[in-house]
Parts: C-alpha cells; structure tokens; sequence
C-alpha cells in the first residue's frame, strides 16, 4: 500500500471534524467519515465515481442518523463493487460496520459479511456475485433494510368555520408508513377521515388508524373511518412491514372534526 | 451452435438491455416499491425499448454500474423517502450511454428519444398551459369536443373570450386531438426531435465535434427536457428557428429566414425577441448592396399586420394584449425605475435555485466558458445564435418582468431558446476538463427529472421542490442558495463567483477545473448537513405549525403577480390556537431570535408571545402603510390598501434564556378574547 493513497484521506479530515461538529459524534457520523475516506481513495472509471460522489452527497443531506445510515450503507456497498482500489474497500467495509453498530438499520449483517467476502478480489465479476449472493441472502432471510425509526408524514391542520380539517398530499409507502395527526382541535367531535388504500394482494386491512385505545382499519379501495371522540393524537399507520410483491400505498384525502358546538 | 454463440456475442449489448429489464421489472416488485403499475413497468418498458434500437455491440460500463446502482438502491428504499425516487432514476440514468450510441447513428435520434416520449406523455401531469393549449384546438376541432373545457379562460386572459393564448400553434394540433393528450404531446415530441435532428445537422456542417450527442443533450438536459413531448410552443418554435437556421447556411435563403421570423410572433408573441434576432443576423450577413432594404421591408409588414390585426381581427392578436396605455408605461417605466430588479432576474436566469439553470442543468457553466471558443471559430454561426439567443433574454426579461421563470410551469421552459446557442456552444468544449462532470451531474438531475417529474414543477416561492425532497425542509442548506423571490446578497455573491471561476478554469482547460466544481459542490452539502437557524416562516413544516394559514392561501405565484412590495408568501397566525414551533439547536446557551412579521393596524398593538419552557415574552407592534413605490404611480394612480403585503415589515429581536430545544411562538390574545393576526416572515436564531 503506498503512503499517497493514504495522504488522500487527508482532505476528509476536516469534514469529519465540520460533521462531528454539526451532527456530534453519532456512529452514523464515523460512518459517513469512513465513507469520505473511501471516496477519497476510490480508484476506477470515472462514472461510477460520480456516482459515489452523489451518493455521499445524499447521505451527507440526509436528514436523520437512521436515513444517514441507509444511504452510506448502500454507498459503501456500491463503493466494495466499484473501487479497484484495496484501500478503499477496506475503510467502505469500515463504514459498513459503523452502520451496524449504529444500529439505525436492520438486516444488514448478510450485506456487510458479503462485502467482506468479496473485499479481496481484484476481478469485479466476483465481488459482484459476493455482494449478489450477499444482497439475496439479506432479503431472502431477513426481510428488506428497515430503518428503526421510520420516516412520518404529518398532516397539516386548518380551521373551517364548522370546524377542523386536515390535509396530506404525500401517499403514505414503507419509506413513510406513517401520517400524524398531531394537533388537538379546540373543540371536537366525530373525526372522519377518507382515504384510498392498495397495492396489496389480499382484502387484510392495509392501514389503521389508531386513537387513543380505538383502532379503526382501512381495507384495498376507498375508506371513510370515523372515529366519534378521537384521542389526539391520530396515528394512520401502514398495517403491514414489508413483503416481497407487495406495494402498500395508503392515499390520504384528508380528515375533518366537526365541532362540537355544531349540531 | 457456433452461430448462435456468435449472434449472441455480437447482440451481446441488446440480450444486456433485456436482461436489464427484467431485473428492474423484478427487482421493484420484490422491493414492492410504489407505482409498481406504472413507473414500475415503464421503466422496464425503456430498457426493452432501447434494446430493440440498440443494434449490434457490447453494453457500456457505465449502464451496468447504473443498473448494480438501481438493485443496491432498490433493496434500502424504505429507508430513506427520496431513495426511491433516486432508484428509479439510477435505472434511467443507465440508459443514457446507450441512448447516446443509438443516437450516433444516421437517423438513429428519434429511436434514442422514443423511450423519453413515452415516459412523458404518460408520467408528467397535465398541467399549466398544456389544458388551455387543449381547449384552444378542442375549439378548432371541426367536431368539437367537450375534454377540456373548463379550461375554457385562465388567469392573464386579456379579456372575457378573448385568450391569453395565441391560435396558431393550437391549430396546427387539431389532427391530433382525436388521439387525446397523448396524440397532443406526440406531436409536440415530434417537433422536439425534429429540432434536435436540424441542430445537430447544423453542428455537422460546422464541424463542431460530438454533433449526434449534442442533439441528443438539447432534448435530454435541462432546459431541452422540462417540455419535451408537452403541450407547449417552445419545441415548435425552436423547430423553425433551426429550419430557418438551416436554409440560410445551406443555400442564404433570405424568405425562408423572414417566414420563420413571422412565423415564431404568430405562434407566441414572446418570441419576438428571437424574431428580432434573426432579422438582425440577417442584415448583419445578408448581402451589402440589399441590406436596407429588409428592415424597410419588415417595418412596412409589421405596420400591415398591426394594422389587419386593428381592423380586421378586432385587436385579438396584438392590440387587446399590448395596445393600452398601462402596458406601454410599464414598458418605459421598467427600465427608469426597475433596473435593480432587471439586473437580479437576469443574474436569476442562471443563478436561482427554482428557474435558474445552475441547479438542474449545470452544463451551461462548461457551455458558457464554451461561447468564446464558438465565436472565434464559427463567426457566422455564432452571429446567427448569439444575437436571437440574447435578444431573446433581453425581451424576456424586459417584458414580462418577474414572470421571468414562467413558474409554475415546468423549470427553464422559458429559457428553451437559448438551448442552440449552449448546446453548439458545448461542443466547442467538451473535451475541456470539468464539462464532463457538469455533464455527468445534469444528465443525473435530468433523470430525476424524467423519472418523478412533478420536481420540475416549482413556485415560485423560494423553494425547490427537488432540493426539498433531497435535504429537507430542516438543511442548512437554504441559508446558502440564491433565491429570486428571496433575494439576499451573500448567497448570489457567493454562487456567481464560484460561476464565474468554473467558466473561467473550463475555458481555459484548467486542470484545476474539476476539484473547483466537486469542491463548490462539497461546501454546499457539507454545510447543508448543518441545521438550519434561519426560516422562512412559509418553509416551516407541519410538524413545526399548528394550525396556522398562508397568505396566500394558494402557492401559485398568479396569486402574488401584483404585489409591489414582496413576492414571499407568509405564514398566518390568526387563531387562538395558531402555534409555531422553531428548534433550537443548541439549547444549552442564551439565544437571540430575531422574527420579521407584518402585524396589522389596529385600535389596539397586536403582536405575539414567545415561550421557552419557563420562560416566555411578549412582542406588541403594528407596520405601517409605505407610500406606492415610483415606479407604480408613474404607471398609473395608486392607493396602497392595507392589505398584509402591502405592511411594512417589523422587526423584533429577543434574547431566549437556555431552556427547551424549541421556542414556541403564538398570537397575542387580546382582553377581549379576540386573537392578534401575525403574518410571519423569517426567524432567524443566533448565538
């Protein structure tokens, strides 16, 4: 290994320091370090540098630890098939295992033991079919990566002159399989809520809507739950986790409480 | 056996196409990733598309890294919310290797595009102008229809049944309405393809190098694929401009030329600007015995048309729009009153995180330092783009003022004219150092782009909905774009002179060229992992407000058209329960909040209260009424009503003792019950 791969790292240092600053010294940080210094040293063709590069990028906006952790996992395994560079490899490995002891991510371990597998080879085709075998594992035994804090969507409130609506315009996914509802009316009554709901393959509820200890289900198609003395605040929540050939989507149209001043 | 060993290894790049498409196709569906129905088979659909033009040869490289790209971020999809997004346009971004070689070939660009087309007219909403250009030719459709017609007026109509739109270019759809929207964008598509195909002939002839993929990179970047296969002009127009182009440098067709001029004002006055380029080229290098003789010619043809338009069409064309009083003033008035504006729309055409073109299309930087090289090479050519091309910006910008950036309509849709201009301009430099890279990432953004398009579509409201899915409405990163409807000196200072030394280093092939572009791009998003101390009061999120209005109501900039003073929204606070929650980042030490807000006049001070666990304070003002700004009594009698953008903004600034990591802000209760309205600007939290 020669001494100028390893002053390449030199310029992530003080990102490092500028990350430990901003975000403190979270595993998703060091993490994201090691990542810096893999790119750093990255030794291959120039498209999938750039595209390293914007993975970096991407994980560096990501707004959580947990989504930091994602994102650098799939850019460090991307960064173990890419890189003919040993020592590149070798500190994406790193970032890899900072991602599990951050524990921000599930299932990762099958990934991460495949990239260890695949870290000696100098020929691509084998550290794809590594990291292949590796990524088929991961999901055939332990389901999809899943954040342990899941993304939430919040519903935006207003005032109507018979009461309180809300309104949502993103669906809800597994990338966000939640919609709050958060802020309590002044004065309320029976909660309705309309929403449309699929991508699954049997008539099992899709979603359901939580308040307080009441829980109301919402079934594939067009739903209209009511909910008659809500407990803020309301949670809409995907029913299931991941399942391969599923697509859950829940389409949230929106809510009102009529006020109970109302008749 | 032999043969078919043979046939595969030469149709090796074709079998990779299909396989590629069945892994996308697979891996969504195992992934159950969203819109399984439609992206997730349109996207497997390109690939096998591609596979059927790709003809003999291996893949490329970069199409497998795109493709190992797209599983790698298929599997973690759920993690992240833009991920997915992402994925798809990995799986897109793929193809473009491909594409460029299909397009390499004699008349191999309209089967490069195909795919493109297809995910346009089905993936990109139907939205805009699109439904009234829809109506205008339902109108003209010798069976009618009745598809679009509450379309039937718009917003900027001159008057009742008289339209904002011009008829020609509706007109010429009308055998394609039977075929709905889709029959409507094909048509639209076709005029795009047939533009980029006369520009890259005109590349050829020239001798600009890269002639096939510079056709292919007018309609794939950014501004070229923001209307590409829509129901917009702006192709159309470009189709003519190069047909024009074409007929002068193949046989100095000078009638061709003036048909053209014509023709572009009669499909969309805005493009006047372009006409006048033309004919302005035209006298230029036209002949030195003849050149008067087409300005007095033109002159007498305008004076003919404004006069047919006068009396035989009742004004529709011109006069209804343009031929009052108020317009004319406002035509000698903006230059007298409105030059800092000018000069910050004109700095936004490139610089503005919505419309401006550095964001989604970084390539014009390498185009620009590329416009030199163009002139000193291609003197006539450069003669024949450079003058519409700026004519073009200058009309634009001198015309329509703050409706510029044509939002909410799709990013750069008014900047399409000058794609000839960049585009040739490119290909003076594309071996230079740093194009590739500026290539590289607005090919990137322009896949997203293809892939989700509802992020062309902004709003003018200091937002990009792009970099709002990537960073989050809580980054650093806001504090550090340009924003035209936000303006503020440091982030356009900083962006122009990182421009500016882009250019300057790629024009001259500097080795350094590269590390200054990955190094500008590196300080944004290292510093957009930072939180944000500075907020838009409209940017704060649901989870930071409770129950709290916009003024307007609405995000469409049509809403704010008139506003003399500020084109921000603002957030409403007007309810007992209204509630605004800033975080605080460092809660351990005393911060200073300083809130810009307009507070309306009344018998008794409005104002608000700031909490902070224990702690709390209350702000009581009111703003006053500014007088009319000169420039708008100079166009007409104006009375500032007290309307919330009319105030004058207030300013209060309070030291917040450490406590909790959020400060909370509401409205002031009156004795009486009654709630205090606060009209929140920005919230800025410092140390």
């Amino acid at each position: 290994m020669r001494i100028s791969k390893l002053l390449r790292v030199i310029p992530g240092i003080p990102v490092l320091l500028f990350l430990l600053h901003w975000n403190g010294a979270g595993m998703d940080t060091f993490a994201l370090a090691f990542l810096f210094f893999a790119a750093a040293c990255y030794e291959g063709d120039r498209v999938s540098g750039v595209s390293m590069a914007a993975l970096l990028v991407l994980a560096v906006l990501q707004p959580s630890p947990s989504q930091r952790v994602a994102v650098v996992t799939a850019a460090a395994s991307w960064n173990v098939w890419a890189s003919s560079s040993l020592l590149s490899r070798v500190f994406s490995l790193a970032a890899l295992a900072f991602c599990i002891a951050s524990g921000g991510v599930t299932s990762l371990e099958f990934m991460t033991l495949a990239a260890l597998a695949s870290l000696p080879f100098r020929e691509r085709k084998w550290r794809t079919l590594a990291l292949g075998l590796g990524m088929t594992a991961t999901v055939a035994i332990l389901g999809l990566p899943q954040p342990v804090c899941r993304s939430r969507l919040y519903a935006a409130e207003r005032m109507e002159d018979d009461g309180t609506v809300w309104r949502c315009d993103s669906p809800l996914t597994l990338a966000t399989p939640e919609l709050l509802l958060d802020a309590s009316p002044p004065e309320y009554g029976k909660l309705t809520m309309w929403c449309d709901a699929g991508g699954t393959r049997t008539d099992a509820p899709v979603a359901l809507v939580i308040s307080g200890r009441d829980t109301a289900y919402v079934y594939p198609g067009s739903n209209t739950v009511e909910i008659s003395d809500p407990a803020f605040p309301v949670f809409l929540r995907l029913a299931d986790s991941w399942k391969p050939m599923n697509h859950q989507v829940v389409h949230f149209l929106g809510a009102k409480v009529i006020d109970g001043r109302h008749p | 056996m032999d043969d078919i060993r043979k046939s595969a290894a030469r149709y090796r790049g074709a079998f990779f196409h299909v396989i590629g498409g069945l892994v996308i196709f697979l891996t969504w569906r195992i992934a159950g990733m969203p819109s399984p129905g439609i992206l997730g088979r349109l996207l497997p659909a390109t690939w096998l598309m591609t596979a059927l033009f790709y003809g003999k040869g291996r893949e490329n490289a970069a199409s497998v890294s795109g493709l190992v790209g797209f599983v790698l971020l298929a599997s973690i999809w759920t993690t992240s919310p833009m991920l997915f997004t992402v994925a798809a346009a990995c799986a897109l971004g793929a193809l473009v290797p491909s594409w460029l070689r299909i397009s390499g070939r004699r008349m191999g660009l309209p089967g490069a595009v195909l795919p493109l087309a297809l995910l346009a007219t089905i993936l990109v909403p139907f939205t805009g102008d699109e439904p009234h250009y829809a109506r205008i030719t339902e109108e003209l459709f010798p069976l009618g229809g009745e598809r679009y017609q509450r379309y039937d007026s718009q917003a900027g109509d001159p008057e009742e049944g008289v339209r904002h739109h011009q008829s020609i270019f509706p007109a010429l759809m009308v055998p394609f309405y039977p075929l709905g929207i889709p029959g409507l964008r094909l048509f639209n598509a076709a005029a795009a393809v047939a533009a980029a195909w006369l520009l890259g002939r005109v590349a050829r002839r020239e001798k600009i190098p890269g002639a096939s993929a510079l056709a292919f990179f007018s309609i794939f970047l950014v501004p070229g694929i923001s209307t590409f296969a829509l129901v917009y002009p702006g192709w159309l127009v470009l189709l003519l401009f190069m047909a024009g182009l074409s007929a002068w440098f193949a046989r100095r067709n000078t009638v061709v030329v003036l048909a053209v001029a014509a023709a572009m004002i009669l499909i969309k006055v805005r493009f006047v600007g372009l006409s006048f380029g033309m004919l302005a080229a035209l006298i230029l290098e036209g002949e030195k015995r003849s050149r008067w003789k087409i300005p007095a010619i033109l002159a007498v043809t305008a004076l003919a048309a404004l006069l047919f338009d006068l009396v035989f069409l009742g004004g529709r064309i011109f006069w209804v729009r343009y031929g009052n009083a108020a317009f004319l003033k406002t035509l000698v008035v903006r230059p007298l009153y409105r030059i800092p504006e000018l000069i910050t729309a004109a700095v936004s055409t490139l610089l503005d995180t919505e419309a401006g073109l550095l964001w989604k299309a970084p390539w014009v930087l390498a185009a620009i330092a590329g416009i030199p090289r163009l002139r000193k090479e291609n003197p006539a050519l450069f003669r024949w783009l450079g003058i519409p091309s700026i004519s073009y910006l200058a009309v634009l910008l001198y015309w329509t003022g703050i409706n510029w950036n044509g939002m909410p309509t799709p990013v750069g849709r008014m900047l399409l004219p000058m794609v000839p201009l960049l585009v040739l301009s490119l290909g003076k430099v594309m071996e230079n150092r740093g194009t590739a890279l500026l290539l590289i990432i607005s090919l990137a953004v322009s896949s997203i782009l293809v892939a989700e398009p509802v992020f062309r579509f902004n709003f003018a409201d200091g937002t990009d909905e792009l970099l709002l899915a990537a960073a989050g409405p809580d980054s650093g990163i806001w504090e550090l774009v340009p924003s035209y409807v936000r303006p503020a000196m440091l982030p356009f200072i900083l962006w122009g002179v990182s421009a500016v030394i882009v250019i300057r280093l790629i024009s001259r092939n500097s080795r350094y060229a590269t590390g200054a572009i990955a190094l500008s791009a590196a300080l944004l998003f290292v510093e957009g992992s930072a939180p944000r101390t500075t907020w838009e009061a409209e940017d704060l999120p649901e989870q930071y407000r409770d129950f709290c209005g916009f003024h307007p109501p609405r995000k469409d900039p049509e809403y704010r058209k008139y506003w003399m003073f500020t084109q921000e929204r603002m957030l409403v606070m007007n309810h007992g329960e209204s509630r605004v929650r800033i975080p605080i980042v460092d809660p351990e030490d005393t911060v200073v909040v300083e809130i810009t807000c307009r507070i309306p006049p009344g018998e008794i001070l409005g104002g608000m209260i700031l909490s902070d666990g224990k702690w709390s304070d209350t702000l009581r003002g009111c703003s006053g009424l500014p007088d009319p700004p000169a420039w708008a009594t100079s166009i007409r009698e104006v009375r500032v009503e007290a309307k919330p953008e009319n105030l004058s903004p207030l300013s209060f600034t309070a030291a917040v003792p450490p406590e909790e990591d959020f400060l909370t802000i509401s409205p002031y209760v009156f004795a009486d019950g009654k709630v205090s309205e606060v009209y929140l600007d920005r919230i800025k939290i410092r140390r």
